[in-house]
């Protein structure tokens, strides 16, 4: 299989060309992803929208920074999208548009439809994952909130948040892991 | 850190979200880079949460890709004459299509790639089988050359020819045959093929009462398996109906022969 090409590879290869088109494709196929985790760490439409256009812009521009031997494309992108959500989250506007940045207004995404057809049973594996795993992934991965920021609202020692947090993905990583390797 | 630390203790799921101290990271990175297991670990863990995260993505207002597109920052990076508004769009209209086909034709050729594949591994599995089945057929010529040849060379079976009659004066018929084990072969290569709806009847004589020894056709060169017979003074062929005669039919009489007392 020499002749093949990685399609993110590719897509990668061409956002820095700064080639526009992949950025098209880019923004069409992240961009709702990403907003996902923009939206529920802000809860503010308006501010979220701004955050996730910022959040491409800064993509577009770093890309050459982008290092593919340091993980996947998603998750350098994740990352962006999380702490430029959180700085906003603690910026000045937002504390005037009255909202504040404790963990407030909790609502278990998981109880939500999907947005995306669940062709490989995740809801499944997430319902089985108990209580305590789908709220410490939604506030860490989803919301924005610091293992520290989670460990005192919880009332939690600051390593159980962190390895808890680890059990969890690792867990939804073995009940999924007919799709894995 | 150590690797089990890196695997155990949260570390990957805060590389994740990027909540590691410098030293941290640095500690961890090198550690993904080295180690096999751990990068395997942070992929799947990557896995996961691009999957929880396309999963419970949420809908964003239509007009902010055209804001991100029409941003000085990736304007500045379309070709002037593209510049004005509707040939922008024409242009990334274009440019999602050429994507789409970049895309489209890396999935025909793996598509093709796999097919010819899946056809090549069909003729060799057909070619494979057939190989098989001619090895089968071989191997059962074989065997049964072997038994023949057995026979032919065996000091216990006494070779009988029966030589033609009247009714076909150059047909010739060899029989083998051990009385002890009971056991007759016969070469019928020199009989003339009959109608379908005739065969050719083996005879033992005891006494001068015919005893049924089989029937059989004229195949060329077979060498045919006849019934166990375990006395006889003469051996003769006729020709009677598909199927055999209770008893023979001496107007058709083709060879005969007579067993030599040793």
């Amino acid at each position: 299989m020499t002749k093949s090409i990685d399609f993110t590879q590719l897509l990668v290869r061409r956002l820095k060309n700064r080639d526009v088109t992949a950025l098209d494709y880019l923004y069409d196929h992240y961009s709702e992803a990403l907003y996902g985790i923009i939206f529920r760490t802000l809860q503010h439409k308006e501010i979220a929208e701004e955050t996730l256009h910022d959040v491409f812009i800064k993509i577009w521009e770093q890309i050459d920074q982008y290092d593919e031997s340091k993980g996947t494309i998603f998750t350098w992108m994740y990352r962006i999208a999380r702490n430029r959500a959180i700085d906003a989250r603690r910026s000045k506007d937002f504390k005037t548009a009255d909202k504040s940045d404790d963990i407030t207004g909790f609502v278990d995404m998981f109880e939500s439809t999907p947005s995306q057809e669940d062709y490989i049973g995740l809801s499944k594996v997430i319902s089985e994952i108990g209580k305590m795993c789908k709220k410490l992934i939604q506030l860490n991965f989803f919301m924005g909130y610091s293992h520290a920021e989670i460990a005192e609202n919880e009332e939690m020692p600051l390593g159980t948040v962190k390895t808890r947090l680890r059990n969890c993905l690792k867990d939804i990583k073995t009940k999924l892991s007919n799709d894995f390797e | 850190m150590n690797k089990e630390q890196a695997m155990n203790e949260g570390f990957l799921a805060a590389y994740l979200t990027g909540e590691l101290s410098k030293e941290e990271l640095q500690e961890l990175e090198q550690l993904i880079a080295e180690d096999k297991e751990v990068k395997r670990e942070y992929l799947s863990l990557q896995k996961v949460l691009e999957l929880l995260s396309f999963q419970h993505g949420f809908e964003v207002s239509d007009n902010l890709k055209q804001r991100v597109m029409q941003n000085p920052q990736v304007m500045k990076y379309l070709k002037p004459e593209e510049s004005t508004r509707v040939i922008v769009w024409r242009f990334l209209v274009a440019a999602s299509v050429s994507l789409a086909m970049v895309a489209g034709m890396t999935a025909y050729f793996y598509w093709a790639e796999f097919k010819e594949t899946d056809q090549r591994l069909a003729e060799l599995t057909a070619r494979n089988i057939e190989l098989a089945e001619g090895f089968q057929q071989v191997n059962h010529e074989l065997n049964g050359m072997r038994n023949s040849l057995a026979v032919l060379v065996s000091p216990e079976f006494s070779r009988i020819i029966l030589q033609g009659t009247e009714n076909a004066e150059d047909a010739k018929t060899v029989i083998y045959w051990n009385a002890q084990r009971e056991e007759l072969y016969l070469n019928s290569a020199n009989l003339a093929a009959l109608p379908q709806h005739q065969q050719y009847q083996l005879w033992a004589l005891i006494d001068g009462k015919p005893v049924d020894a089989g029937v059989f056709d004229a195949a060329a060169g077979s060498f045919q398996i006849m019934k166990n017979i375990a006395a006889a003074d003469a051996f003769a062929v006729t020709v009677e109906q598909t199927g055999g005669a209770e008893s023979p039919t001496l107007s058709t009489m083709q060879v005969y022969g007579e067993v030599k007392n040793s």
